[in-house]
């Protein structure tokens, strides 16, 4: 409702509003890192970033869409829908920014699009999921939540007043109740991502505990209006309605009636009857659960304005909302079955009833300066309750979500290594001690999500000069040879392989791991979450892995390689899988290695 | 040769930046100038306004060129006189979505929950060395104050050394070696690299066999980067 539009039509209401959703923001990040910082020491900034924005954008989804029928339900809820544009923004920019996060961290820097990898990384779980070929829980979760946030994007961009009067008040709403959709998704996301390795039955506890809440408080919503509705119905007679009593009116006050199926509000206004449509011409609020303010028909929902004779907005305002005729017989109240022409005027019609009655209740307004005091009270238990409540969830959610991977990547440190480099049957660099060999194996990969850049071709068996950066877990040690420009041959003489220890023949079940995200690079780097991330490193040329564990239960990583010594020959979608793996077990000073005979899908 | 699922998903986006590309080329001049045509109110709108409105013009753009053709041809968009008949129509939509969502949802959720595959690992025993019984040498600290403590065991015919590694070590690449001789300045040629040590953790570590004969020393060695023997212990023969 604006002669000329703002980024913002900023009132004191609305400063209030966005300060209580940046202080309950603050002190679930507050409460949530603080979890995260005692319990989960090891959790990278990434993997930080990610997990908190995705658990800060559903939460606010929930809260977002449980304000509309806590609104219908109650009036002392109208405050907060006052602003919830504002919520819905700052909901999609926690998603997109848990988006971005994902698409670098599990996407980017592959040999694949990383935009074409979050919907093909394992493409062949599409089918195969929903046929029944595979089970359900490997459908391809990424889809689904991109698809959500392509819905938050819409509504978020068409959220300013300019986007309601341009693309029309009907469109507008269809577009933004897109949301159910996006909620769905983003539910689906998360059953078929995150939780299908997080543990802890608090999650789905939670997340099915909103869900049934938000349904069941929109299912009690269409009940109570139904109620409402089915009052009075009655069959139009010489183009006329009776559609309510006089009883039913108090001065000043919206009533809502039934006229041909669609509400209209019926108004006493000095000790005439009005007839207009239920519809605000803002965001379709109920104006019949309104009331005269300043002269005008005030909308609940935002404050917007008509004049009750002729439907039309206060100058310099341009809104109308359609009028009715309107008889009255007896205590009967009769309204055209069709409305007025746009802007008509009406005088109303006698009612013959004094107004001896006001009512006392309190009524929301938020370009108003102050809230009446007892909707006050109620707004400020219900922000005290949700700042109590909400870092205390997500205190829970951050104590009972997976330990992240032990491993480290130094990403930035640069060091020497030099030492005798063997490329099969799995790039590794022995490393010197002066003129010694230590022993110690560096398995080898590249920049990214590759494996050894191309230098190390043809340099089997010879003494190499490199610089890169260190990846480690629990004694396994890997190179990230970032610098290929650093690569220098310093002795062409060919040294043989150290002798390899045979420990036997057996058959080993475990997930298909990348190597390089294993040893340090991802947390977490196993499961669903990380899949596409693996299947990207896999392609790219990383060493694939089978993780199994030790006498300890402590995850151990078997280097997969093909029986004649080249690289496995497997499907990389199948990462994250389980395979059943059986070939022959050896120790590379140390490091195990399974020359692989044959394998097959296991889970 | 790439599948059919990549060939879509690359014409997918390939088709949506072009969509989006023309979408900035109209929204530039739209949010400047055109807006204003369209809505009165928005000629006089702030900058913000203008920037805030931006992103919806790049993705919505077919609808806008529609409108300013119509109202350039003197066509007035119908007015949406509709809201009348379609807020009951509205409602029912938004039943129908509620409805949908109460039925689909559940139904996905829990087969994903009951799709979780089951973790089914194999437990490796041939790459851990198994202790062995008998503790021939008490725990002995290393005189570099690592975290470390090292102990000898024994069955009678080989030996292990126990290395109990309390704390995350400082340095990410420690390797352990024994050495034949007393001569402790270092790994020689003649020195076995027994394995890498990381904290905190408890490690078993085979003995070659002529350590049970000749006195030697074990060494740490830091690999990272400046290498460097960051600790040393005499190891007689037994």
């Amino acid at each position: 409702m604006s002669v000329a539009y703002h980024s913002v039509g900023w009132n004191r209401q609305k400063r209030l509003y966005d300060g209580v959703i940046g202080g309950l923001l603050l002190l679930v990040l507050l409460a949530y890192a603080g979890t995260v910082f005692l319990f989960q020491p090891l959790t990278t900034a990434e993997t930080f970033i990610i997990r908190f924005t995705a658990i800060a954008a559903l939460t606010l989804l929930h809260v977002i869409l449980a304000i509309g029928p806590l609104a219908r339900l109650d009036p002392r809820f109208l405050p907060l829908l006052y602003n919830r544009r504002h919520l819905g923004v700052t909901m999609f920019v926690f998603a997109a920014i848990h988006g971005v996060f994902c698409i670098i961290q599990f996407h980017a820097a592959g040999d694949v699009n990383p935009l074409v990898s979050v919907l093909t990384a394992y493409r062949r779980e599409y089918l195969a999921a929903i046929s029944g070929g595979e089970s359900f829980g490997y459908f391809p979760f990424e889809a689904l939540g991109l698809a959500a946030l392509g819905i938050f994007f819409l509504m978020a961009a068409t959220s300013h007043d300019f986007w309601l009067k341009n693309l029309g008040p009907s469109f507008w709403k269809i577009l933004h109740m897109l949301v159910y959709l996006a909620y769905g998704l983003v539910l689906a996301h998360v059953f078929l991502g995150a939780l299908q390795s997080e543990r802890s039955p608090f999650f789905p506890a939670v997340l099915g505990a909103g869900f049934v809440g938000l349904v069941g408080m929109h299912l009690a919503a269409f009940a109570q209006e139904r109620r409402r509705d089915r009052l009075r119905q009655e069959a139009a007679r010489n183009g006329f309605v009776s559609v309510a009593t006089l009883g039913d009116l108090q001065p000043d006050l919206g009533h809502v009636a039934l006229l041909n199926g669609e509400r209209i509000a019926l108004f006493l206004r000095g000790g005439k009857v009005f007839a207009l449509s239920n519809v605000c011409r803002h965001q379709g609020g109920p104006l019949g659960e309104g009331r005269i303010v300043n002269g005008c028909l005030t909308c609940p929902w935002h404050g917007y304005q008509y004049k009750v004779e002729d439907g039309c907005s206060p100058p310099p305002f341009t809104e109308v909302v359609p009028t009715y005729s309107v008889q009255v017989i007896g205590q009967e109240i009769h309204v055209s079955s069709d409305p007025l022409p746009l802007g008509t005027r009406s005088e109303g019609v006698a009612a013959g009833k004094a107004e001896d009655s006001r009512s006392s209740g309190e009524f929301y307004i938020g370009w108003q300066s102050k809230i009446p005091a007892g909707l006050g009270r109620s707004v400020r238990s219900v922000v005290l309750g949700l700042g109590v409540a909400l870092p205390l969830l997500f205190v829970f959610l951050a104590h009972w979500q997976n330990p992240v991977d032990v491993g480290a990547f130094e990403f930035g440190v640069e060091r020497d290594f030099s030492g005798v480099l063997f490329e099969s049957p799995l790039p590794l660099l022995q490393a010197d001690w002066g003129d010694s060999p230590a022993g110690k194996n560096f398995l080898l990969v590249g920049a990214g999500k590759f494996g050894p850049p191309g230098v190390i071709k043809g340099k089997n068996g010879q003494r190499v000069r490199f610089k890169g950066s260190l990846i480690y877990r629990n004694g396994v040690t890997m190179i990230e040879m970032n610098q290929p420009d650093s690569f220098e041959v310093l002795d062409e003489t060919r040294s043989a392989m150290p002798p390899l220890t045979t420990l036997g023949e057996g058959t080993f079940s475990g997930e298909l791991v990348d190597t390089k995200c294993f040893f340090g690079v991802m947390r977490p780097a196993t499961g669903k979450v990380h899949r596409a991330c693996a299947v990207v490193c896999l392609s790219g040329g990383v060493p694939p892995g089978l993780l199994v564990r030790d006498d300890h239960r402590d995850a151990v990583v078997l280097l997969l390689v093909g029986a004649e010594g080249k690289p496995l020959d497997i499907d990389f979608e199948l990462a994250a899988r389980v395979l059943e793996v059986h070939g022959k077990l050896e120790l590379h000073s140390g490091t195990p290695v399974l020359r692989v005979d044959s394998w097959r899908v296991k889970d | 040769m790439r599948g059919m699922g990549v060939t879509l998903a690359i014409s997918f986006w390939t088709v949506a930046g072009i969509y989006l590309a023309i979408g900035l080329l109209f929204a530039v001049p739209f949010v400047i100038r055109w807006a204003g045509r369209l809505d009165p109110a928005a000629e006089k709108g702030t900058w913000g306004f203008r920037m805030a409105i931006l992103p919806g013009v790049a993705a919505l753009w077919p609808l806008l060129l529609l409108k300013m053709l119509r109202s350039r041809r003197d066509q007035p968009a119908p007015p949406d006189t509709g809201q009348v008949a379609t807020a009951a129509g509205l409602r029912r939509m938004h039943g129908v979505a509620i409805v949908l969502l109460a039925v689909i949802v559940p139904v996905v959720c829990v087969g994903a929950l009951m799709g979780r595959p089951r973790e089914r690992h194999s437990t490796v025993t041939q790459l851990q060395t198994r202790p062995l019984p008998q503790v021939i040498s008490l725990p002995t600290a290393w005189p570099e104050a690592l975290p470390i403590t090292a102990s000898l065991r024994t069955d009678g015919t080989r030996s292990q050394l126990q290395m109990d590694v309390t704390q995350p070590l400082e340095d990410p690449v420690v390797a352990l070696y024994w050495s034949p001789g007393k001569n402790e300045s270092g790994v020689t040629k003649d020195a076995v690299f027994l394995g890498s040590l990381w904290g905190p953790s408890t490690l078993l570590f085979e003995l070659p066999e002529k350590a049970r004969t000749q006195p030697g020393y074990l060494t740490l060695l830091a690999l990272a980067g400046e290498q460097r023997v960051i600790g040393s212990l005499p190891l007689p023969a037994k």
